[in-house]
């Protein structure tokens, strides 16, 4: 009833962080990562990838913009 | 109040240098945390300070400077992820042939696992992180940053479904994993 496929299991990984799964789907995906070594890693590194990204597209500006206002001023106030 | 009305009788060129001076910190960090690019995140701050200028005439004062010019950048920043969305697709579907028939790993693209803790420290790793994210066809890197927004905006309203929405995460979730893999685990073993 819980065997599924190395694609599939990819594809719950994916939709866990986009939509989310269904109860029977978490225990598809943790009954199959549980028993599968390769998508475990894959979902350890989705898993890493996302919060990576969420921490890395949250950051923020770093430079000084004082060179930007008088760039900006000096474009539009002619 | 007098300080109200006094702006509102401010030439156009000195309200404009008196908003770039006190909202450009603001504007380009809210930028910045929507698309991750300082040169695009510039350009918008400034295409939004120009069309302030343009249309001064019409701003009546009803809300604060800062929240009518964040509303102009929200919507320029929507206007940018539209046109992204709206160009063809470059990528070839073939690069995510990860399976074989029966669903399982083909052999070479079997995950390497990585070293899994303090990643975010190693400024070696962001680099290629980085690297990876800025080599990603656009919509896809596109998408990873929307996803942040998406409180924000309806996907939807890019013209693009949530089916495709999300095929394009899978899609850069998954050449940004390949990409770590072959630019950070494989060189370091």
């Amino acid at each position: 009833m819980f065997s599924i496929s190395c694609k599939r299991a990819s594809e719950l990984v994916h939709k866990k962080h986009n939509e989310g799964l269904t109860t029977t789907e978490k225990w598809r995906s943790k009954v199959h990562s549980s028993m599968c070594s390769a998508c475990k890693t894959f979902e350890k590194q989705t898993d890493q990838i996302e919060m990576i990204i969420k921490s890395r597209m949250q950051k923020q500006a770093s430079t000084t913009v004082e060179d930007f206002k008088t760039d900006t001023l000096s474009k539009i106030i002619k | 109040m007098a300080e109200a009305q006094n702006r509102q009788h401010l030439s156009p060129e000195s309200a404009l240098t008196d908003w770039v001076n006190n909202y450009s910190d603001v504007l380009y960090a809210y930028a910045m945390k929507r698309l991750s690019d300082e040169g695009l995140a510039k350009d918008l701050v400034q295409e939004t300070f120009m069309a302030a200028f343009q249309s001064y005439e019409r701003f009546e004062h009803r809300s604060k400077p800062k929240t009518w010019l964040t509303s102009i950048l929200k919507n320029k920043i929507m206007d940018h992820f539209r046109q992204v969305y709206r160009r063809k697709e470059t990528s070839i579907e073939g690069d995510f042939q990860m399976f074989n028939e029966d669903g399982s790993w083909k052999t070479e693209n079997i995950p390497t696992p990585w070293e899994e803790t303090h990643l975010l420290d190693n400024p070696e790793f962001i680099d290629v992180f980085d690297s990876c994210v800025d080599a990603l066809p656009e919509r896809w890197a596109s998408s990873i940053r929307i996803k942040y927004l998406e409180s924000e905006m309806n996907i939807e309203d890019l013209g693009v479904s949530k089916a495709n929405y999300w095929k394009m995460l899978e899609r850069a979730r998954t050449q940004l994993r390949k990409c770590i893999e072959v630019n950070w685990v494989q060189p370091n073993k």
